[in-house]
């Protein structure tokens, strides 16, 4: 069987892609918001918290880290209404992804903070600084050079994940591919562009939080 | 008629699992084969080569494993190759798992000191003999935890070979949630299934990087 490989009517759709493109984005920016607030709440839980605190921090951290996203965004979508809590797609699919997210940059930001020596948190507490001073001005700043690279790979990676929201209809740039996809039936062209175009993301992605590394910790 | 989610459900369940573990063995092998090769290869004394398999890793490391499905579920086809979710699924797999596991096993490659390889040098032995001899064997221990801790990647990935049709565990939970139009008992008991199968792993892993470290 011959084939000749056509992408003009992929690209006579730029503006789905686009949208698409925009969709996945959207959901990249708020699922980091909300995931790296999540994980730096849970991780202050597990370090600072009281005992019960710990346990709940953990168990939430274990159980999204053993189970799979795709099965997370399901239960969200198609579980919830089961008790009346009816979302969405757009919603269920930020919901999710920052659930997801939001366990591991706890772990994450947890080893950022425990990778901070003990001797120069005591040697600021010997120089007669308050607890938040030794916070603001001894561990903050190591702590965030510590965990940025895996930071950002960890959001790379979820900008890529977010391909999965598309399996509960969210319009987002996988989903884009589908719509042409049953329209063309140019299905191995229209796939093959998408997956180019997340590259580009991924590669922006590097791109943008290479240069803030530079720009924040590698100046000083 | 609907049905209500029973126990033979859950069996049944149970019993979709095992072709998320068998879909999850066969892409470990195929991600140990080609990542072995992309790690070596990475170390390898000619640039070249080492900035072709850099490139895939880039590429494949910033496309998403949903897309490396489709392509190549769209794609063997263009071969000639019959559509077959589970070739499609093994090779996808494979592709990615290998970008991964080569990445982890190249910086546990480069973790052994300069001075073994030219100890390994001043015995005569040859590059091969240096890196099957001394090298590899040294590696294996750092290489261990992050490995299991990628099987467990492994298996969570594995759910994405519902989209395909492949009929693992979560393409089964689909089906039973479509069937019993009760989505939130079903997919609790899926995501168990899958907390099961990762769980112990991660804590091996973890107990690992611990003996392997203070061993050291």
């Amino acid at each position: 069987m011959r084939y000749g490989l056509q992408f003009r009517d992929v690209f006579a759709a730029w503006e789905s892609l686009l949208e698409g493109v925009y969709i996945t984005l959207l959901l990249s920016a708020f699922a980091m918001l909300g995931g790296l607030t999540i994980g730096i709440i849970c991780a202050a839980a597990r370090v600072y918290g009281p005992r019960w605190l710990k346990g709940i921090a953990a168990g939430y951290v274990e159980i999204i880290r053993n189970t799979p996203l795709l099965v997370q965004l399901f239960l969200i979508f198609f579980g919830l209404p089961s008790f009346g809590i009816r979302l969405d797609g757009l919603t269920a699919a930020i919901l999710a992804l920052v659930i997801n997210l939001g366990a591991y940059a706890a772990e994450i930001v947890r080893a950022g903070f425990e990778a901070v020596p003990k001797a120069q948190i005591e040697a600021g507490h010997s120089l007669g600084l308050s607890g938040l001073q030794v916070f603001r001005y001894v561990v903050v700043f190591p702590a965030l050079k510590a965990m940025y690279p895996a930071l950002a790979s960890q959001f790379v990676l979820l900008m890529l994940a977010t391909s999965v929201v598309s399996q509960i209809s969210v319009e987002d740039l996988f989903h884009a591919a589908s719509i042409i996809q049953s329209r063309t039936f140019r299905d191995f062209e229209v796939y093959t562009v998408i997956g180019v175009l997340y590259l580009g993301l991924a590669f922006a992605f590097r791109g943008l939080f290479a240069g803030l590394y530079f720009w924040v910790f590698a100046r000083r | 008629m609907i049905r209500t989610f029973s126990y033979i459900d859950v069996m049944y369940l149970v019993a979709a699992a095992r072709w998320t573990l068998a879909l999850t063995a066969t892409a470990f092998c195929g991600s140990a084969l080609l990542g072995l090769v992309l790690a070596i290869a990475r170390i390898s004394p000619i640039a070249p080569l080492r900035w072709l398999v850099a490139a895939y890793i880039y590429v494949v490391q910033g496309t998403p494993l949903l897309v490396w499905l489709f392509v190549i579920f769209f794609g063997l086809p263009l071969l000639g190759v019959s559509v077959n979710p589970w070739l499609a699924a093994a090779i996808a797999f494979s592709v990615y798992g290998s970008a991964f596991l080569g990445e982890i096993w190249r910086g546990a490659l480069i973790s052994i000191a300069r001075t073994q390889w030219e100890a390994g040098a001043s015995l005569g032995l040859s590059m091969s003999q240096q890196l099957r001899y001394i090298i590899i064997p040294q590696s294996v221990r750092i290489a261990i935890p992050p490995t299991v801790g990628f099987l467990v990647q492994l298996i969570k990935n594995t759910s994405l070979a519902a989209t395909i049709g492949l009929v693992e565990l979560t393409r089964e939970g689909q089906l039973t949630a479509a069937g019993t139009y009760m989505p939130f008992a079903v997919f609790t008991t899926v995501a168990c299934i899958y907390f099961a199968m990762c769980f112990p792993l991660t804590q091996w892993s973890r107990s690992l990087e611990r003996k392997l470290d203070v061993a050291r």
